[in-house]
């Protein structure tokens, strides 16, 4: 596979479907293994997590292989911010809102009603 | 242990740390912490609250810290007895000892477990809680709290001043003090399967699912929550252990999911009142 072209359509998931995306490590390792071909994958890295960080204008599929691909030409991962992992539920609350819904659920076995007397009497 | 004594002697004899209400604030730096505080302790106006500088800065915010230990009661309804790892100023101390009967604190600088006790007063809570003078690291390696029975697990480690939002992203391992967070998560596990970190709200979550994986393996799993306070996100609480992981999962208009949470703005947008 010309290793350019990798680099170049990483981010398209119609000619590089997802069913390949693990078949791709070896081209990464070979990427990796040419200076000028790991300076382009890097940059082209950056831009696609700056895409991310900015407006989440990346599937996730794509952002993976470039976390990948990054990983395997700088030995380390990179820290991108907001990335989804398996293991990890990431929620978000107010604590205004929280605590109002909890004062609302403690008075649920409530019923509060008014009656004039006299009506009922 | 004498020289401790005396030191703490002279501390209460001294009414070190008083926030005195006609206080001049020299450290310009904690002006704006001054003019918040009490959104740090709502009984500032009425009682006497003790804080050291380093305090100012690092004490979560009553809303938060109530929060806290709200949402805990409610996932642990039966849990009786909790420990704070890092109570400092006595901020989630307290908030947890309103909601739960026997509160364990533990920090490595008498002057925060001075502050702790004193604001604990404050709140009526000081006869709940039970406060240890030493390194979290330490204690948990000989396992001084393994066998009390402890239900519960909490820390807000020091995320190191206001600094912590230059980065874009918050390295846990390195910038988390005393330990890095895969340290710390595995010591906090030896002491209770339900634990809570309060972090700061650029952290890594790469790392935050890395000592996941290294503690509890490939079945463990973290709850991350952003914590917002009229609309600015004050930080995250991980947390571990089904009860706190699950809790809550129906009320899905109050915890809403974010598989992308945003990230944190560009520093100079950042709303920087009271940091972590």
């Amino acid at each position: 596979m010309d290793l350019e072209f990798v680099i170049g359509d990483l981010q398209d998931l119609e000619t590089l479907p997802s069913s390949q995306s693990s078949t791709l490590e070896s081209q990464y390792q070979l990427i990796a293994a040419d200076e000028k071909l790991s300076k382009k994958a890097i940059d082209r890295c950056e831009q696609v997590f700056q895409l991310w960080s900015s407006n989440r204008g990346v599937r996730i599929e794509t952002i993976k292989r470039f976390k990948q691909l990054w990983s395997i030409i700088k030995d380390r991962d990179y820290p991108l911010v907001g990335f989804p992992y398996p293991n990890v539920t990431a929620q978000q609350v107010d604590v205004d809102q929280y605590m109002k819904h909890q004062r609302e659920k403690s008075m649920k076995n409530l019923t509060v009603e008014e009656v004039e007397i006299t009506d009922y009497v | 242990m004498y020289r401790y004594h005396q030191r703490l002697k002279k501390l209460y004899h001294e009414n070190s740390f008083l926030v005195k209400p006609d206080q001049v604030i020299k450290d310009r730096q904690l002006i704006k912490y001054w003019r918040k505080k009490q959104s740090l302790f709502s009984k500032f106006d009425e009682k006497p609250i003790f804080l050291t500088n380093e305090l100012w800065y690092s004490v979560t915010p009553e809303k938060i810290a109530k929060f806290i230990a709200k949402f805990v009661r409610t996932s642990l309804p039966n849990a009786t007895k909790v420990l704070d790892v890092f109570c400092g100023a006595g901020g989630n101390t307290i908030q947890l000892a309103l909601e739960f009967e026997k509160v364990y604190g533990v920090d490595l600088s008498l002057d925060h477990l001075y502050c702790t006790y004193k604001n604990a007063e404050a709140y009526n809570v000081n006869d709940r809680i039970w406060l240890k003078y030493g390194s979290w690291e330490k204690l948990a390696k000989k396992g001084r709290f393994s066998k009390l029975g402890i239900d519960f697990v909490f820390g807000s480690p020091p995320w190191g001043g206001p600094q912590y939002l230059q980065e874009r992203s918050y390295d846990l391992e390195i910038s988390l003090k005393p330990m890095g967070i895969t340290h710390l998560l595995r010591s906090m596990i030896s002491v209770s399967p339900n634990v809570m970190l309060f972090l700061p709200r650029n952290s890594n979550l790469e790392q935050v699912s890395r000592a996941t994986m290294q503690v509890l393996g490939s079945q463990g799993h973290c709850r991350t929550v952003y914590v917002k306070d009229s609309g600015f996100t004050k930080g995250i609480l991980c947390m571990w252990g089904p009860s706190l992981v699950n809790a809550g999962r129906e009320n899905q208009e109050v915890f809403e999911n974010v598989g992308s949470p945003s990230p944190s703005p560009l520093k100079d947008t950042v709303n920087y009142d009271l940091d972590g």
